[in-house]
């Protein structure tokens, strides 16, 4: 049984986001494509914040959306873990609330520790700079006891060291058994990386 | 923002005396009535209590009805929205004493509702519960628009992290949207409050002047003008000081919490 099993057809204007997505085992996925090409779209449409003009998704033996049968999981129940492009960190509670969802996953103390913002855990987000708040939202998303994960571009505001650092952690999470899906823009400074082209799309990963 | 030229002193200068005026004429003309020593009157003691009390009490309940309304008007499209919208200003553009009318016609003696609370020995015009209905019919939509502002001005985007971590839609509202959209659900309160200090038309109309009951402090200036004027003109500067404490204090309050 696949971990994550996607089809789907989603007009946005003149364009069509149309295609099918397979992932068999845990594993880190860069996903890269040119600008608009719906990348973010995608990784929306699976985590319910977008509703596709047709399809269906299954994550393991869950079916979260099947748009002939009227079926769409809300996000909340979905159990996948979503990081937006934008910085959502909640800007009135400090860094611990949001990394350790209010205690609610006390797995974030332990990542905010290993991506070395510790330091700032009693500061509110706006008293940190990009570079900390990039990772405390890292930090955040991997908190979650998803076994998918999306992040859309969550080391576009690091340094060299800052990234480096960031992915070691977000590889060690593959070995606990999780399947991320990470959007980058560099697509050199990775390996394998799985482009999303314009057309119709087939990415079928073993 | 810069230093205020004295050209726009000019023009901000006529609006300010229309507003200073009456507060001052009234401060000014009470001094030779003395009214301090009224203020251990027993109708002034009762009005005062009686006003900050239905105030609060009724400022609370317009938060716990406006804030969710707010929140649905701001974040969802139905069937009905913009009739609601009217509905939701109706309060605001009626004139208070109709509102009390209709208030009185519907939970009076023979009203549908009144004739309902009946059964059980529930009488609810001319009571101190008649001056919070009333206060709440006029300060619900204020917190409801106040309110509204505030949760539109955030971005959709943190409902979205949130339900992506497995808050529902309740802790996402609680948790996140309540306490970012405080300032403006507060700036509502004081609205809210300093309205219900002021209100006259629909508490008279609807739980009529009883002192101690429903003689609030705007109710008691006008039952006072008919017999004693300078107890009337005690009350009416205990009325207008309450009221400018109230907004100081809430403005305080508010500006605190902005920061």
């Amino acid at each position: 049984m696949a971990i994550l099993d996607l089809a789907c057809r989603h007009e946005v204007g003149p364009f069509a986001l149309e295609g099918v997505l397979k992932i068999h085992r845990p594993q880190l996925i860069y996903l890269s494509g040119e600008n608009g090409c719906g990348k973010s779209t995608l990784l929306k449409i699976i985590a319910g914040h977008l509703h596709p003009g047709q399809g269906h998704l299954r994550i393991g033996s869950n079916l979260l959306l099947d748009t002939t049968r009227g079926i769409n999981i809300k996000p909340e129940y979905r159990g996948v873990a979503w990081q937006s492009q934008e910085d959502s960190l909640f800007p009135h509670v400090s860094l611990e609330k949001n990394v350790s969802w209010w205690h609610r996953y006390p797995r974030g103390m332990e990542l905010a520790q290993r991506l070395e913002t510790e330091p700032y855990l009693d500061r509110l987000p706006g008293q940190l700079s990009g570079g900390q708040r990039a990772l405390g939202l890292l930090a955040r998303t991997l908190a979650t006891p998803y076994e998918v994960v999306l992040l859309d571009e969550p080391l576009a505001s690091l340094d060299d060291a800052k990234h480096e650092l960031a992915l070691r952690v977000i590889q060690s999470e593959v070995q606990r058994g999780r399947t991320i899906v990470m959007i980058v823009h560099h697509p050199e400074r990775y390996e394998s990386v799985v482009t999303l082209p314009r057309s119709l799309f087939k990415i079928e990963l073993n | 923002m810069r230093p205020l030229s004295r050209f726009w002193v000019l023009a901000l200068s006529p609006f300010v005396l229309l507003v200073l005026l009456p507060v001052l004429g009234l401060f000014i003309t009470s001094l030779p009535f003395e009214p301090w020593i009224y203020l251990n009157h027993d109708v002034v003691q009762k009005a005062v209590l009686l006003t900050l009390k239905t105030s609060l009490i009724a400022t609370l309940i317009a938060w716990g009805i406006g804030v969710p309304v707010a929140y649905i008007l701001a974040r969802f499209h139905f069937p009905g929205k913009k009739s609601l919208e009217i509905v939701i200003d109706l309060p605001t553009t009626m004139p208070p004493v109709v509102i009390g009318l209709g208030l009185l016609l519907i939970f009076g003696q023979f009203g549908w509702l009144g004739q309902f609370l009946n059964i059980f020995g529930l009488r609810i015009p001319l009571t101190t519960t008649a001056v919070v209905i009333a206060l709440v019919f006029r300060a619900t939509p204020l917190l409801i628009r106040a309110s509204r502002a505030g949760f539109e001005s955030i971005p959709i985007l943190y409902e979205q992290a949130a339900s992506s971590g497995g808050m529902n839609e309740w802790q996402c509202f609680r948790k996140i949207m309540i306490p970012m959209a405080r300032p403006a659900w507060m700036a509502g309160i004081t609205l809210a409050f300093t309205l219900c200090l002021a209100e006259f038309g629909a508490t008279l109309m609807f739980a009529g002047n009883i002192p101690g009951v429903s003689q609030t402090l705007p109710v008691a200036v006008m039952s006072a003008m008919e017999s004693d004027l300078p107890l009337a003109i005690c009350i009416a500067v205990v009325s207008m000081s309450l009221s400018i404490l109230s907004l100081a204090g809430l403005r305080y309050v508010e500006q605190r919490w902005r920061s």
